[in-house]
């Protein structure tokens, strides 16, 4: 005997299948219109958990990004600055190798000491440079001058004092670069220039300033001074120079490390966000022929279901 | 010799067997669309007599008397119906489940860059920039503004889940939530379809006094069991006379006489009285309980366990749901609280202090300063209570926040570009179990649900479809069938009739014969 098959199941069957043909039709519209294959979690639940570590993952790398840009920018100011100061002492060293020479009158010298006096002005307005409202040199003290010129009752400059803070405290001011490196942003003027203490310790080129300077100030005044400490300093300001110019190639060498990790970071966004689009946009070619064949499909369905109801053994009674 | 009277009254027969039979064709054509309508089918034997006949031809002529329809059948696949109404209580659990966890992940959903996960990366970036300029009162307050919106965020979803919550299962307190929920409104017409069942059990024994059936209450019996089975597993004992004894796990729902009970819906409250009460260990953890008891008394307390299936088992398990999703979400507040409270506040972090345009480090009251907090203090942090301390969002709010940090509790009074503490913060996105990959954790088991349950639910859809499909080929009506009975009894009537007329004419001839 064969199987029996009514009128309303055979119905209910074209009807379960025209929805769906509608149903893939209508998915693929909205896919089309919106360029995305996944627009909510429900979509497809485990790529959309790749789609939401994927676009973390991004927003991270725009934010170390914005801090590389912002690192590179305070470091070439930094080595400006430092640049600028070795230029200042060579300039104070020329000084010292002419001062040196015994001829000079001592009119001659104090000329000399009072170009050393604006020099030393001039030097530790340089050391108090800011980038973004902050002071530069000063370690983690970013608000206030870094480097303060003391002077004596009559008004002379007696020392360079450092209020930054130093290397064996918390100086250091980071920036994350990529996944949980920090990179330092900053070198403290301690490091760099030194200080000239009145109080305390004379180190670098602020200590060589000062020093040169009392040195002047004792052979005008006939204090004991000789000649040949002059030749003395010569040396110490060689080396304080020396010394900041290999802060300056340390830092140039932190730049190069950080437009390493920036091209690398590119790169891994370029490769983050073509997964991301392979991921969650539609490939329009596919979805527009995905598209006529479902709309073709939604139309035979539809013509199947009318032409089958106007098949009924009606029409020959 | 036959008799020609009896001729005529054979054909009469027929007359009468084959209009019965088109109106019962013109009745399946009336019902060819009506949902769980059986197509009917007249049952036709031939009328004898049990004379003896001897070697009497004519006698042996005279035990026919025609046609008669014995009973009218309707086509039914009983085997099919129970097995079709079990499956029914699968597929609306199935589908409950699959909605329940819809909702949740259309809560979660964050493609959109609006929800948690957003506001959980706008947090960490405003620490980000916040550790640049530690001292700045822009990045300050950008910080405060994205914790703030973090715990709101917060709180936002865990109130959706609420709402969903109360929608199905009402809050566990309120009378007035309860009746507005979906659990109640469920069991208010799972009841009305008892009192249906009851009433047609009523007429079913009024009606079906003899061996005949009637048809039409039998579709409507089973189109109500088909019906009452989407709520939970019942089972059905029918008896001889068509009526139902319905019954729940062992309790006595519908019997011939009547519906024996009616479910309600209970409070946990009301329950947790009742259970103080009677000394009853309470293991209720469901907003609703699901009662059963005639007339306001309550035979049966706390049915949940017993409704472990179907529509109302669905609702009641989406109870749960919700809850282990709140647990996990409030799991994760604290988390967020617990990680950057105590980086806030340990031992060596330092804040900003302005007084008289002087800007200082200080420590005191540190303690108070944390960031995340309740109403009721800074325990038992949840995801619908927590907010940020009031202290931040005060005049002068953003110098509470500590970026400095010195190890050795040693501070430089000036260092004001110290970060460290917001790096620390920073930091704790990249440790293994930082909170992203918690909330991808949550946001994992909430989709995998939704996958596992999406299928789930199709499957048994198919399953029930294949069913429907089975049941409505073997019972349903079928057009050409009917066409083509209506012919066949059209012609039968119409060659009746000629009996008839020719019986007529034979009668006429006899009765001129004389003349």
């Amino acid at each position: 005997m064969v199987n029996r098959v009514t009128t309303s199941s055979i119905n209910s069957a074209l009807i379960q299948n025209m929805q769906q043909s509608y149903n893939k039709y209508a998915e693929l519209t909205e896919q089309i219109s919106s360029g995305n294959k996944i627009n909510s979690i429900l979509d497809d639940p485990y790529k959309s958990l790749d789609i939401i570590n994927t676009n973390r993952e991004l927003n991270k790398i725009d934010i170390w990004n914005d801090n590389i840009s912002a690192l590179t920018n305070e470091l070439k100011q930094s080595t400006d600055t430092i640049d600028l100061i070795i230029e200042k002492a060579q300039r104070i060293k020329d000084l010292a190798t002419s001062a040196s020479n015994e001829t000079f009158s001592s009119d001659r010298l104090n000329s000399i000491l009072e170009e050393v006096d604006i020099l030393i002005e001039s030097t530790v307005q340089s050391a108090n440079t800011k980038y973004n409202d902050n002071y530069i040199f000063g370690g983690a003290n970013t608000k206030i001058p870094p480097y303060e010129i003391q002077y004596d009752n009559n008004n002379e400059i007696i020392g360079i004092k450092y209020n930054g803070t130093r290397q064996d405290g918390e100086w250091e001011r980071q920036l994350e670069i990529s996944e949980g490196i920090f990179q330092t942003v900053n070198v403290t003027g301690i490091e760099v220039f030194g200080e000239a203490d009145v109080n305390g310790t004379s180190s670098g080129i602020m200590g060589d300033l000062i020093e040169f300077k009392n040195i002047l100030t004792d052979i005008i005044n006939n204090n004991g001074q000789n000649y040949s400490d002059i030749s003395n300093k010569l040396d110490d300001f060689t080396q304080s120079i020396n010394q900041m110019s290999g802060v300056n190639s340390k830092l140039g060498s932190v730049t190069n490390k950080l437009e390493m990790s920036a091209r690398s970071l590119d790169s891994t966004k370029l490769n983050l966000k073509s997964f991301l689009s392979e991921t969650q946009e539609v490939d329009l070619t596919e979805a527009i022929a995905e598209w006529y064949s479902s709309q073709y499909a939604y139309q035979a369905s539809m013509q199947v279901f009318t032409r089958f109801n106007s098949m009924s053994l009606l029409n020959y009674i | 010799m036959s008799n020609l009277f009896s001729t005529l009254h054979i054909a009469g027969t027929a007359l009468n067997v084959n209009q019965s039979a088109i109106n019962i064709v013109s009745n399946n054509i009336a019902n060819m669309n009506t949902e769980g309508y059986h197509k009917q089918k007249v049952n036709l034997s031939a009328i004898n007599i049990d004379t003896p006949i001897f070697n009497n031809v004519n006698a042996q002529i005279n035990t026919n008397l025609g046609v008669e329809i014995t009973s009218v059948g309707r086509y039914t696949t009983t085997f099919l119906n129970s097995y079709y109404n079990d499956q029914i209580t699968e597929q609306s659990y199935l589908n409950e489940q699959k909605n329940t966890v819809t909702n949740i992940a259309n809560v979660f959903d964050d493609l959109e860059g609006q929800g948690l996960d957003t506001a959980l990366q706008a947090f960490y970036e405003a620490i980000n920039n916040f550790s640049k300029s530690p001292n700045d009162l822009n990045t300050r307050r950008a910080f405060i503004e994205a914790a703030s919106a973090l715990a709101k965020s917060m709180n936002k979803i865990a109130k959706n889940l609420d709402d969903i919550e109360k929608n199905n299962v009402g809050d566990g307190t309120n009378q007035h939530s309860l009746n507005n929920s979906k659990i109640k409104t469920t069991a208010d017409s799972l009841n009305r379809s008892l009192d249906e069942l009851a009433s047609v059990n009523k007429m079913l024994a009024n009606s079906q006094t003899g061996t005949l059936e009637n048809n039409t209450l039998l579709d409507k019996r089973d189109t109500i069991l088909k019906e009452i089975s989407q709520y939970g597993d019942f089972k059905s004992d029918i008896q001889s006379d068509g009526t139902v004894k319905l019954s729940f796990s062992g309790i006595k729902v519908v019997s011939g006489n009547g519906v024996e009970g009616y479910f309600g819906v209970q409070t946990a409250l009301q329950y947790d009285e009742y259970c103080q009460n009677n000394n009853i260990e309470n293991t209720n953890n469901n907003n609703a309980v699901i009662t059963f008891g005639k007339d306001e008394e309550i035979d049966y307390q706390n049915l949940n366990q017993k409704f472990d299936t179907g529509l109302i088992g669905g609702i009641l398990d989406s109870g749960n749901s919700y809850e282990s999703t709140k647990a996990d979400l409030d799991n994760l507040a604290q988390k967020i609280a617990d990680t950057f409270n105590e980086i806030q506040t340990r031992e060596g972090a330092y804040y900003i202090e302005t007084t008289n345009g002087n800007t200082r480090l200080s420590n005191e009251n540190i303690e108070d300063y944390k960031i995340f907090t309740t109403d009721e203090g800074y325990n038992n942090i949840t995801a619908e209570n927590i907010s940020i301390n009031p202290i931040f969002l005060e005049e002068d709010g953003y110098q509470k926040l500590a970026a400095a940090y010195f190890p050795d509790n040693n501070p430089d009074i000036n260092a004001v570009g110290n970060s460290n503490n917001t790096i620390e913060m920073l930091n704790t996105r990249n440790q293994a179990d930082s909170i992203e990959t918690t909330y991808n954790g949550i946001v994992g088991k909430i989709t995998a649900a939704y996958e596992s349950k999406t299928n789930e639910s199709t499957m048994q859809d198919s399953v029930v479809q294949t069913l429907d499909n089975k049941i409505n080929e073997q019972t349903g009506v079928n057009l050409n069938e009917e066409l083509t009975d209506l012919i066949r009894f059209q012609n039968a009537f119409t060659a009746s009739a000629r009996v008839f007329s020719v019986c007529n004419n034979v009668l006429d001839t006899l009765v001129h014969l004389g003349e």
